[in-house]
């Protein structure tokens, strides 16, 4: 009796929650190692990478400096492996949140959180600036056109649910997202549905460059970051330096250096109104 | 020996697995969201010969699942009197079909954002000149009286917002027809409902009525799902999901379909963004 005893309090034991390995949440790392780790794709004007140094510039380097002051932690940047990765990346817990991520493919959210938005960017049909073809979206879903998409993108996404009858080239997730222009642009593909910002930047050094077919956006995401599914604590912090960023107006004259053409980007509407 | 095996008992007690398991844990194993449904127009409606529903909240609960590659079960029809005990029971996981929702309810039940809003509107007869130009101070007065329902929420309202106005209530068991028979055989002057309400009467019976004051709403009425209280995960992932049909156009394309006036019978939710002209 004595040894059935002694056995069953050992199980017991090794059953507690408490003593359980249990695995630390980002929350908890981020708090006892004062490091946020920042999950990032290369895609300019967002995020820049020099190929020669590999050091970081863009919209979010910018961002997340201010991030590091008002949170008073050291950001590392994680490079992720491609579009569509993090869910898998935020799992192994390979970075504690990524960047200017959105609900780009909706059944992320089964897995993912998304933090409240930075700012909002509209998504459009572009065509090669020569294309004299489309006038309308309409003209679009037909079997003589070709869209060009990114695994895990809304490229594909938004192709796939709205011009079915369309051809659509992928390409891989780790590919650069720039050639999805360039596709277009050598004229691989008609079609791709891209944000302005992208294409503001990719028009610089590329002629005739890209144009929208309608000034009507296919769909607008709205820009923040994600991370784990269970980790609320996380989840309160970020969405607290996110309103203290609208607050004290750290967005918007970053929004104004990264993106100058108007409404590349929308900004977050006022939660209030002034009289006037 | 036998002693032995009670061992594995004690561990089987004490395993976590114990622990309720959530309504969204029960939706991403098993990849389907059991619906509770309430039949309504132009939310829900049955076929009464094959008893299939269609109707707004069948479309938007459909392309919701599609989008996150679930699948919907119609579980139980609801009704506003069992609605709440039944999920509490975990019949179902979601009410499908928006809501109208009262702060009383939300100590049991968790409602999500809105998916639109409707706007509640002093409607009087076609042919009564006394309010066309008078504004809403012309019905807080003793020569007029207001029709409401008892148990219906706009009865509270129009107490609180026309104190000096007088009231003819019918019962809670009257019928949508008896509502509109009674301002049309001038047993009261105004009653407030919303664009689907006179739109609903309006097909069958024509135009006998008008709305006072359509700028300035009594109440805007919000139209959420709802969870069962505490379910936070799955009243996260319904209300990213809700963002997300908004911003894709999904709810406006599924609500121009079914709404009675195309793009006017619901007001839409405000653009959570700013577009410089």
């Amino acid at each position: 009796m004595k040894r059935f005893l002694l056995l069953s309090l050992v199980a017991l034991f090794f059953t507690f929650p408490a003593f359980a390995a249990e695995k630390e949440s980002a929350y908890e790392r981020v708090m006892r190692t004062n490091i946020l780790r920042v999950g990032y794709c290369v895609w300019p004007p967002y995020q820049i990478k020099d190929p020669n140094t590999g050091a970081l510039s863009g919209l979010s380097a910018d961002y997340m400096d201010v991030v590091a002051k008002l949170l008073d932690v050291k950001i590392e940047w994680v490079e992720m492996t491609g579009m569509g990765t993090q869910v898998e990346g935020l799992k192994q817990g390979m970075y504690d949140v990524v960047v200017n991520d959105g609900p780009y493919v909706f059944s992320m959210i089964k897995f993912i959180d998304f933090s409240d938005p930075l700012f909002y960017a509209p998504v459009y049909a572009y065509a090669r600036s020569d294309d004299k073809r489309f006038h309308s979206l309409k003209q679009l879903n037909a079997p003589d056109v070709t869209f060009v998409g990114l695994d895990g993108d809304l490229s594909v996404d938004l192709a796939v649910r709205f011009y079915s009858k369309a051809k659509l080239d992928t390409l891989p997730a780790a590919t650069d997202p720039g050639m999805l222009m360039t596709n277009v642009q050598t004229k691989k593909a008609d079609i791709t549905i891209i944000d302005p910002g992208s294409v503001t930047t990719f028009n610089k050094n590329n002629k005739p460059g890209l144009k929208t077919v309608s000034y009507t956006p296919i769909a607008v995401y709205p820009l923040g970051f994600s991370m784990m599914k269970d980790d609320g604590k996380l989840l309160t912090l970020i969405n607290g330096i996110v309103a203290a960023m609208h607050n004290t107006n750290a967005v918007d004259p970053l929004l104004t250096k990264w993106f100058p053409e108007k409404n590349d980007v929308y900004r977050v509407a006022k939660p209030y109104e002034v009289k006037k | 020996m036998k002693k032995l095996l009670l061992i594995p008992l004690a561990f089987i007690m004490a395993l976590p697995a114990h622990a309720a398991e959530s309504a969204f844990d029960r939706i991403i194993d098993k990849g389907v969201i059991r619906c509770g449904y309430y039949v309504f127009p132009p939310f829900t409606y049955r076929d009464p010969n094959t008893n299939k529903l269609s109707g707004f909240s069948v479309d938007y609960m459909e392309k919701l699942a599609e989008r996150a590659a679930l699948k919907i079960e119609w579980t139980q029809e609801i009704t506003w009197a069992n609605w709440i005990p039944e999920i509490q029971a975990n019949r179902f996981d979601v009410a499908c079909t928006p809501m109208w929702p009262d702060m009383a309810q939300t100590k049991a039940v968790t409602f999500t954002e809105s998916l639109f809003f409707a706007g509640l509107y002093p409607l009087v007869r076609k042919d009564d000149t006394r309010f066309a130009k008078a504004g809403l101070d012309r019905l807080n007065q003793p020569d007029v009286t207001i029709l409401t329902q008892e148990g219906n929420m706009t009865d509270p309202l129009a107490r609180d917002i026309f104190p000096n106005a007088k009231f003819y209530t019918l019962p809670p068991t009257a019928s949508g027809g008896e509502f509109f028979q009674s301002l049309l055989s001038k047993k009261a002057d105004v009653t407030m409902t919303d664009r689907n309400g006179l739109a609903t009467y309006e097909k069958d019976n024509g135009k006998n009525f008008k709305f006072i004051a359509e700028d300035k709403p009594l109440k805007l009425q919000d139209f959420p799902l709802a969870v069962k209280r505490g379910e936070f995960e799955l009243l996260g992932f319904l209300n990213q999901s809700i963002r997300g049909l908004d911003y894709s156009g999904d709810t406006d394309r599924i609500l121009r379909k079914w709404e009675p006036e195309p793009g006017k019978t619901y007001l839409r939710v405000a653009k959570p963004y700013e577009v410089k002209k």
